[in-house]
C-alpha cells in the first residue's frame, strides 16, 4: 500500500515537474536574456485606446508604450491622470485595456461607451504628448504613477497596432529557476515512480551456536597430546 | 571468519544500489525545494496593486502650469493689439470674462499698441497656485512682472470643462509694496471659492465687491461700508483726480462718481489662512451735470473723441472699466483692495 501511494506521489511530481520545466524553458525563450515581455493590441477602426494605471503601473518597471499608425496616418498619444483621461473622454466609446495575455502575448480589451469622441488634443490635462506620421513612444515612469495612457488617430487616421513593452530581469530568471525546479521535481518523481524488482530475503549466517560449532569442528581430528609428535627427551631436559 | 548482523525477523536487507537510487529521489527533491525556496518570490512576476490617485492634489504638475501658463499669455498678447471684430474673435480664443472685457476695450481704445496692460509686455510667467484637487473648474493663478514701471500682474487662468484648454479670465497690476498673502499648500492646490457664497470668510467675494465699490463712490458715503477698508492707493487715486475735477469745474458743474461691481466673472481662490483672493470687474461711471450758471461745458479732446462731440450743455457720462483684486479675511475683518487698474472707455453727452 505504502508502495502504491508512494508511486503515485512520484507520478504526479513528474508530470508537476515536467510541466514547470516545460513552462519556464517557453517563458525564458520568449523573455529573452533581459526578460522583455511585449504585448500587442490591434484596436478596431477609428477607436480611442485607453490604457489605465490597473495595466501600466503594477510592475516596478518602467513601461514603454507605442502607437503605431496605418499607413500614411498620424497617430497621437498622451498621458495623463487616470481620473482626468476618464473626464476627458466622458462617455464617448472608446477601447479600454483590461490586462495582458501571457500565451498569445496580446493586450486584452474591451469596448465601453457609446458617444463620439470630443476633441481631446486640446485639452490642457496631457502630462505628456507626442504625435507623429510613424510609431510614437510614450515611457510611463513608475515615479510618477498612477497614470493613463490614450491613443488616438489624429485627421481621421487610423492607429494600427499598441504595444506595451515591460522589461524586467528577474523574469528571465524567474523562468530559468522554474525550469530547474521542474526538471528536479521530474527527477524526484521518477525516482520515486520507478518499479523496483522484489527480492527473495537472504538468511543471514548464524555465528553464535555452539552445536554448530561443534560440527563445523567436527571435521578437523582433534589435536590431542597424544597425537603431537613426540618430543626430544633430551629437548624436554635442557 | 566474517559474521554479519543478524536480521532476527528475516526481514529483507537493503542493498548498496537500492540505498542510493532512494538517497538520489531524497537529494532531487530536496535540492528541488531549496532551489524553489531561494529563487522564487512570493508574487512570481513582481504585480502589486496599481496605486490610488490622490484626491487633493494640483491638477497639473509644476511644469505642465508653467507650459500652459506661458503659452496663453503668449497667445493672449499675440491678440492683444488686433483691432475690430476679427480681433475681439481672436482675443475670445484665448480670454473670457473679464480679461475679455478690458482687453478688447483696451484695444479699441488703441491703448494696447501703447504697451499698456497687463500684457503689454513679454514676461516669463511665475505660477503662483493652481486650483485644489482634481474636477473642474480649473484655475492657475500666476504673476508676471513688467520691469519697465516695477508692475507686479496677477494672472487667473482657468479652464471650465475637461475638452477645454486655460484661458485668461483676470489679469490685474498689483499696488506698488502691496503683497498677496500665502494662498496655497504647495502640491496639492489652493480651493476654488464660489464668489456667491461666505463659506467662513468675513464676506462673501461678491458682496466684498459690491461692498468695495459702494465705498470709493463720490460724493464719498457718509459711512464706510461695514467690512470694507477703502484706505488703498487706488481710493486715493481717485479721490485726488476727483478733487482736481470738482476744482477745475468749480461752481459750474458737478462731479459725481459710482463705481458699480460687476460679479459675474468674478474669480476667487482660497488663502492659506482660511481667507479669499477675489478677481472681480466694476464699472466706473462719472457724471459731470453742468450747472445753471454754465451754458456749456468744452471737454478736453480725450473725452471729445468718446462724447463725439466738444461740446455738451447738459451734462456728460464717461464709462471706465476697474478690474480690482480683494482679500477677504476669514471670519471677521476688514476687505482691503490689493490691486486695480481704471480704463476709459467710452462716452455720452448731451
Amino acid at each position: 500500500m505504502v508502495r502504491i501511494v508512494v508511486r503515485l506521489v512520484g507520478v504526479l511530481l513528474a508530470l508537476a515537474g515536467l510541466s514547470l520545466t516545460v513552462v519556464g524553458v517557453w517563458l525564458a525563450l520568449k523573455l529573452g536574456g533581459s526578460g522583455t515581455a511585449v504585448f500587442t493590441t490591434r484596436p478596431a477602426a477609428g477607436q480611442v485606446v485607453l490604457l489605465p494605471p490597473q495595466v501600466l503601473n503594477r510592475v516596478d518597471a518602467d513601461v514603454r508604450v507605442t502607437a503605431t499608425p496605418a499607413d500614411g496616418d498620424r497617430v497621437w498619444m498622451a498621458l495623463a491622470n487616470p481620473s482626468d483621461a476618464q473626464d476627458v473622454l466622458g462617455d464617448a466609446e472608446h477601447v479600454q485595456v483590461t490586462g495582458v495575455d501571457v500565451r498569445d502575448w496580446l493586450l486584452t480589451t474591451t469596448t465601453v461607451g457609446s458617444g463620439e469622441t470630443p476633441m481631446i488634443a486640446a485639452a490642457d490635462l496631457w502630462r505628456q504628448t507626442d504625435d507623429a506620421e510613424g510609431p510614437v513612444t510614450l515611457t510611463v515612469e513608475q515615479a510618477q504613477a498612477p497614470e493613463t495612457v490614450v491613443v488616438r488617430g489624429l485627421d481621421g487616421g487610423e492607429v494600427d497596432t499598441v504595444t506595451m513593452t515591460v522589461t524586467d530581469k528577474r523574469w528571465f530568471v524567474e523562468a530559468v529557476v522554474a525550469a530547474l525546479v521542474g526538471l528536479f521535481l521530474l527527477v524526484a518523481g521518477v525516482v520515486a515512480a520507478w518499479p523496483r524488482r522484489r527480492r527473495t530475503p537472504v538468511p543471514p549466517p548464524v555465528f553464535d551456536d555452539p552445536s554448530a560449532v561443534r560440527e563445523e569442528h567436527a571435521a578437523e581430528p582433534a589435536e590431542t597430546p597424544a597425537a603431537r609428535p613426540a618430543e626430544d627427551p633430551e629437548e624436554v631436559s635442557r | 571468519m566474517t559474521r554479519h548482523p543478524a536480521s532476527p525477523q528475516g526481514r529483507p536487507v537493503t542493498r548498496p544500489g537500492e540505498r542510493v537510487r532512494r538517497a538520489g529521489a531524497v537529494g532531487a527533491l530536496a535540492l528541488a525545494l531549496a532551489t524553489a525556496g531561494c529563487g522564487v518570490p512570493d508574487t512570481l512576476a513582481g504585480l502589486h496593486p496599481a496605486p490610488a490617485e490622490p484626491a487633493a492634489a494640483e491638477p497639473l504638475d509644476g511644469d505642465g502650469a508653467q507650459a500652459v501658463t506661458a503659452r496663453v499669455l503668449d497667445a493672449a498678447r499675440a491678440v492683444a493689439t488686433d483691432t475690430g471684430k476679427k480681433g475681439n474673435r481672436a482675443r475670445a480664443e484665448v480670454m473670457r470674462g473679464d480679461a475679455l472685457t478690458y482687453a478688447n476695450a483696451l484695444a479699441k481704445a488703441g491703448a494696447a499698441s501703447d504697451g499698456e496692460g497687463a500684457l503689454g509686455t513679454a514676461s516669463e510667467p511665475t505660477v503662483i497656485a493652481q486650483s485644489e484637487g482634481r474636477d473642474w473648474p480649473r484655475a492657475i493663478l500666476a504673476t508676471t512682472l513688467d520691469d519697465a514701471t516695477s508692475t507686479q500682474y496677477l494672472h487667473v487662468l482657468v479652464s471650465r470643462k475637461p475638452t477645454e484648454a486655460f484661458v485668461l479670465e483676470a489679469s490685474v497690476p498689483m499696488f506698488g509694496g502691496a503683497a498677496l498673502p500665502a494662498v496655497a499648500t504647495e502640491g496639492t492646490g489652493s480651493p476654488f471659492v464660489d464668489p456667491s457664497a461666505r463659506d467662513g470668510l468675513a464676506m462673501s467675494p461678491d458682496k466684498a465687491l459690491t461692498g468695495y465699490a459702494s465705498a470709493l463712490r463720490r460724493p464719498e458715503p457718509e459711512k464706510e461700508p461695514k467690512g470694507i477698508s477703502a484706505e488703498d492707493p487706488f481710493h486715493d487715486a481717485l479721490t485726488a483726480s476727483a478733487d482736481r475735477q470738482a476744482k477745475a469745474l468749480k461752481k459750474l458743474a458737478t462731479l459725481r462718481q459710482k463705481h458699480t461691481a460687476d460679479p459675474k466673472d468674478a474669480v476667487a481662490f482660497r488663502l492659506a489662512d482660511g481667507g479669499a483672493v477675489t478677481f472681480g470687474l466694476m464699472t466706473r461711471t462719472d457724471t459731470i451735470t453742468v450747472g445753471k450758471k454754465a451754458k456749456e461745458l468744452v471737454l478736453p479732446t480725450t473725452y471729445a473723441k468718446l462724447v463725439g462731440s466738444r461740446k455738451v450743455t447738459e451734462s456728460m457720462s464717461l464709462t471706465s472699466l476697474e478690474p480690482v483684486i480683494l482679500v477677504i479675511p476669514a471670519d471677521s475683518g476688514d476687505v482691503t483692495a490689493i490691486g486695480a487698474t481704471e480704463l476709459l472707455v467710452s462716452g455720452k453727452g448731451s
